[in-house]
């Protein structure tokens, strides 16, 4: 008798043990109807993990709180692809550049259609247009500058650089490059597609922006591996020469130099946001906007409001947050994004 | 810290007492003496779940690699990157640096990266595989947290030669070749193995893109696999054996792109030679061991859209000496622990670094009650770095309440230290991590409704639960990513395992069932806006189960296996998941006996359904494959 309660309650042991009462399908998101709503609006750039496949583009409009997560396969019905890398306005039409993908979508900014595609590329980053036909892309892998005709939106040829190009500016003609597998930035001539002169920096140079004067700033992310110290500089492009220079301490590893409007005022992050004046002699020692139990991953300053868009890309395997501050460093909203929001764009140029 | 060394070394001497004057007692045997040097691969899992695999199972599955094993006949999830390439594992809710493989009693885990990839180990090259869930870093030191694979040859001395051959070949190129031969007399057992293997992998896979799929064939995925193996086991005198075992291997594969990439011109070189001794002596009833282990390792990585390949080499070296006795109805043991790690890496601090760990150990097995309580407790002190010495312990039984009733129980202290990737990597290295450390506990009922001579059926229910604090994690640190103990990871979950056998002069049946639930989530963050928290991690499946079943009428066998993964997340916050996939396998089998010989041909069938799936996001998993193969064995 005792024996038969026992085997009874092993039964209905095993049978327990072979399912639990906690269901594993995953709830799918609903998502929202699409209403692009005018030109208030931004679009945040999300690398998405390398290799998954996951990269994306939201776009969320604070007037109306409209939120498309991922408005590119919204619209286009597939992925944008492999690390999603930055986005460029061209002749009236988004150029964006996916990395892993090694290629750059060219899409419609009334509707947010893809036209056609750029390939050929190995591991493309930035593009930049150079003339009204012409387009400069800088690349992790090939060494060179892909040279894109912007009309028939193919590559038409290569400028020879050494290394991983990263930025670019353009400036009179003149084409500024930097180069994060060395320590300088190139200077290359938009008319003959030929590299003029080159100017030593410090290790890695990787983002750069031009003020009211100007003048060029480079932030050099520098490289501890190498025992190489980050450095903020400030380049006269005339005579290609370096007329201010501001250490940063061992460690630190400063990331995407952004500056407003009025072209008065630097932006980057360094773990934590900082800024300074174009005219100042040293480097901030007091952050802007603190970055504690934050992975401040990306930022951008909206052209026509000097707000300050700060991406978090939290722990990298799930979605991240934008938080938008104003010129005062006072958190005005916060928005979800994709997986590593990298970039903000802004309809309004 | 202080106060648990004091006890600990109380009780090292305590036992060493024990065994002073286990040699004047001669009433006790020591069992499975010409098993295993090791002691604690046999006693050292008392309330433990052991599974050793299906013999029947590895003859019909030659070609099968660890990983295909692993997740055809168990619960541990494998994670694996495509036919031929890396698999890794997640066992109960680990992650892959917290399953051990245990190679004839020495730990085979890669110091410089944590895991091993199970691609790389074949089935064929070993007399016994078993499996032990739960953690036992109180035994096997660091890393054996969430469950191990057990490797171990045995030796044989019966004056006898055996040559067994197989070739097989099946689907995508793929190419198996098995040599083994083995020779033995009365005091020396030696057995040579030869295992290579090629595929070319071109296999199609289905894309979804939009509402459209595209069928693609795998490129640049070919792979090839060399291994030599030898056993050797001589004994000097009746109490005194010597064993050596070496291992060679070569392995060259091309790594295929992903689902989102155009192509790929990625290839990885692993080459590893791995020798493993011991001296067993009997001092009256006392056995002493001395085990020597080293492991030269090389990885070569070269993606030609890079000029520079990247590599890395590293010598482990592994030294032990083991003392176990008997008095009555104990059997106490202990051991010294010694481990050197030298390893070249130019993306490390310095283009070599190299790594001491020390570890003292020692068990009592008490066996009570008319042998109907089995009861272990071992303690382990390890020490690496000044400051972090982890002290770790396990307390563990077996009681057989009834002849068809077992009851099993078992907490263990486990850890891991970090690797040398996570403290010597040049950007983001971090020296000062903390071992990941937690507790375990598991409990088990074995319930054997029918125990007949001819027909037997045994349910296995197991619960466990583990947390793990000091969870290291990488994150990224303004432009490069670091390590750092951050995770509080509590799994818990349960399993069962039922098998029915029915043998007759006829037929022979077996039906095997294992389900397994496991709940693995992170419980802390110190980021805003963390989804992850208390959700399940990421790659491991709340519900999984294998059934296979084999029936065997006179010469000819039949042998199915269906195993069932779940949904996994491929993010933290849930926001995206890979889909379940069920699959079956089939092998059927003819053997043609005459005399010492014997052949049998085996023909099969993988992924029957020819179910499109993905166990890491954006690798395609192999459809539908055959093959087949000869198998020749002499006795």
């Amino acid at each position: 008798m005792k024996n038969n309660i026992v085997t009874a309650v092993l039964w209905s042991l095993f049978i327990l043990s072979l399912g639990a009462c906690k269901s594993d399908k995953p709830k799918d998101e609903i998502k929202p109807a699409l209403n692009m709503s005018g030109k208030h609006g931004f679009y945040i750039i999300n690398e998405g993990n390398f290799q998954f496949g996951n990269a994306s583009i939201s776009y969320y409009n604070p007037e109306d709180k409209t939120f498309i997560e991922d408005i590119y396969k919204t619209i286009n019905k597939t992925g944008i692809g492999d690390v999603c890398q930055s986005m460029t306005n061209i002749n009236g039409w988004y150029y964006v550049v996916v990395n892993n993908s090694k290629k750059i979508e060219i899409i419609n900014p009334e509707n947010f259609e893809r036209k056609q595609s750029i390939t050929g590329l190995l591991s493309p980053r930035y593009i930049v247009a150079v003339s009204n036909a012409k387009a400069y892309v800088s690349d992790f892998k090939s060494n060179c500058l892909h040279i894109i005709n912007t009309i028939s939106n193919s590559k038409q040829g290569e400028i020879v650089l050494p290394g991983w190009t990263e930025e670019m500016i353009v400036q009179y003609g003149k084409v500024y490059v930097t180069n994060m597998t060395y320590d300088k930035l190139y200077v290359v001539n938009a008319a003959n597609d030929a590299v003029e002169d080159s100017l030593v920096l410090a290790q890695s140079p990787g983002s750069l922006v031009q003020d009211k004067e100007g003048k060029i700033w480079v932030l050099c992310q520098g490289d501890n591996t190498m025992g190489k110290n980050a450095a903020l500089f400030c380049i006269n492009p005339f005579n290609l020469s370096i007329e201010k220079r501001m250490d940063f301490a061992a460690n630190q590893s400063p990331i995407h130099l952004r500056i407003n409007s009025q072209a008065d005022t630097l932006y980057f992050i360094n773990k934590h946001v900082y800024r300074m004046s174009v005219s100042d002699n040293s480097l901030p020692t007091q952050e802007f906007i603190n970055g504690n139990n934050h992975n401040f991953y990306g930022l951008n300053i909206e052209p026509k409001t000097d707000n300050i868009y700060v991406a978090d890309a939290i722990d990298y395997i799930q979605k991240g947050t934008i938080y938008a501050y104003n010129r005062q460093g006072q958190n005005m909203f916060e928005v979800k994004s994709g997986l590593i929001p990298s970039k903000v764009f802004f309809e309004r140029q | 810290m202080k106060n648990y060394k004091g006890k600990f070394f109380l009780f090292f001497l305590l036992i060493s007492q024990n065994l002073l004057w286990a040699q004047q007692d001669s009433i006790y045997l020591l069992k499975g003496v010409e098993i295993s040097a090791d002691y604690r691969a046999l006693y050292n899992h008392e309330g433990l779940k052991v599974e050793s695999t299906d013999s029947v199972f590895l003859q019909n599955n030659l070609n099968l690699n660890m990983g295909e094993l692993l997740s055809r006949l168990s619960p541990v999830f494998i994670k694996s990157y495509g036919g031929g390439s890396l698999a890794s594992s997640s066992f109960r809710g680990g992650s892959a640096n917290h399953t051990a493989v245990i190679w004839n009693g020495v730990n085979l885990q890669s110091p410089v990266n944590g895991m091993i990839d199970l691609s790389l180990i074949p089935t064929s090259l070993f007399q016994q595989i078993s499996l032990q869930y739960g953690g036992n870093s109180a035994s096997w030191g660091s890393g054996v947290i969430g469950g191990s694979l057990l490797l171990e040859s045995k030796p044989v001395f019966n004056h006898k030669t055996k040559i067994k051959m197989y070739v097989g070949a099946g689907s995508f190129s793929q190419r198996n070749l098995l040599l083994a031969a083995g020779v033995s007399n009365r005091r020396i057992s030696h057995e040579m193995r030869f295992y290579g293997s090629s595929a070319l992998n071109n296999y199609t896979y289905q894309r979804l893109e939009g509402d459209s799929i595209f069928t693609e064939k795998l490129s640049h995925a070919a792979a090839k696999q060399n291994n030599y193996m030898q056993d050797t086991y001589f004994k000097i005198r009746q109490n005194q054996m010597l064993e050596a075992h070496l291992w060679v291997q070569k392995n060259n594969r091309l790594i295929p792109p992903t689902l989102y990439e155009y192509n790929s011109t990625a290839l990885q070189n692993d080459q590893s030679t791995r020798l493993n001794a011991a001296y067993s002596i009997y001092f009256g009833h006392v056995k002493a061991v001395l085990k020597s282990a080293y492991f030269n390792d090389k990885l070569i990585y070269q993606d030609n859209d890079f000029a520079k390949p990247s590599q890395y080499a590293a010598q482990t070296s592994v030294n032990e000496f083991l003392m176990s006795g008997n008095i009555n109805n104990m059997i106490l043991s202990g051991g010294i622990h010694h481990t050197y790690i030298l390893s070249k890496n130019e993306a490390f601090v310095s283009s070599q670094v190299f790594q001491n760990r020390m570890a003292i150990f020692s068990s009592g097995h008490y066996t009570a009650l008319n042998n109907k309580l089995q009861a272990l407790i071992s303690l382990r002190q390890e020490w690496m770095i000044k400051g972090k010495m982890p002290f770790t312990y396990s307390v563990g039984g077996n009681y057989l309440f009834t002849k068809w009733l077992d009851l099993k129980a078992n907490i263990s202290k486990v850890f891991r230290f970090p690797t040398l990737n996570d403290m010597y990597w040049k950007e983001g290295g971090n020296k000062n991590l903390l071992p990941e450390s937690g507790y375990a506990y598991e409990g088990g009922i074995v319930f054997k409704p029918i125990t007949k001579v001819n027909q037997r059926l045994t349910i296995e229910m197991t619960a466990f639960s583990k947390i793990i604090n000091n969870w290291i994690i990488w994150l990224p640190q303004g432009s490069f990513w670091s390590p750092q103990n951050l995770y509080k990871v509590w799994s818990r979950g349960t399993e069962s395992n039922s098998t029915y056998t029915y043998t007759s002069k006829q037929m022979s049946l077996l039906l095997n069932f294992k389900t397994s639930y496991v709940l693995s989530e992170n419980m802390q963050s110190q980021l805003i806006n963390d989804e992850s928290v208390n959700k399940q991690l990421i790659y491991i499946p709340l519900y999984s189960g294998q059934f296979n079943w084999r029936v065997g009428i006179k010469k000819f066998g039949l042998l199915f296996t269906h195993s069932y993964t779940g949904y996994r997340y491929t993010s933290s916050d849930h926001s995206t998941y890979l889909n379940p996939y069920f699959l079956h396998h089939a092998n059927a089998t003819y053997t043609f006996s005459l005399n010492k010989i014997s052949l049998d041909l085996q023909l099969y069938v993988q992924n029957i359904l020819n179910t499109s799936y993905q166990a890491i996001s954006s690798r395609p998993m192999p459809g539908r494959s055959i093959g087949g193969g000869i198998v020749f064995n002499f006795n």
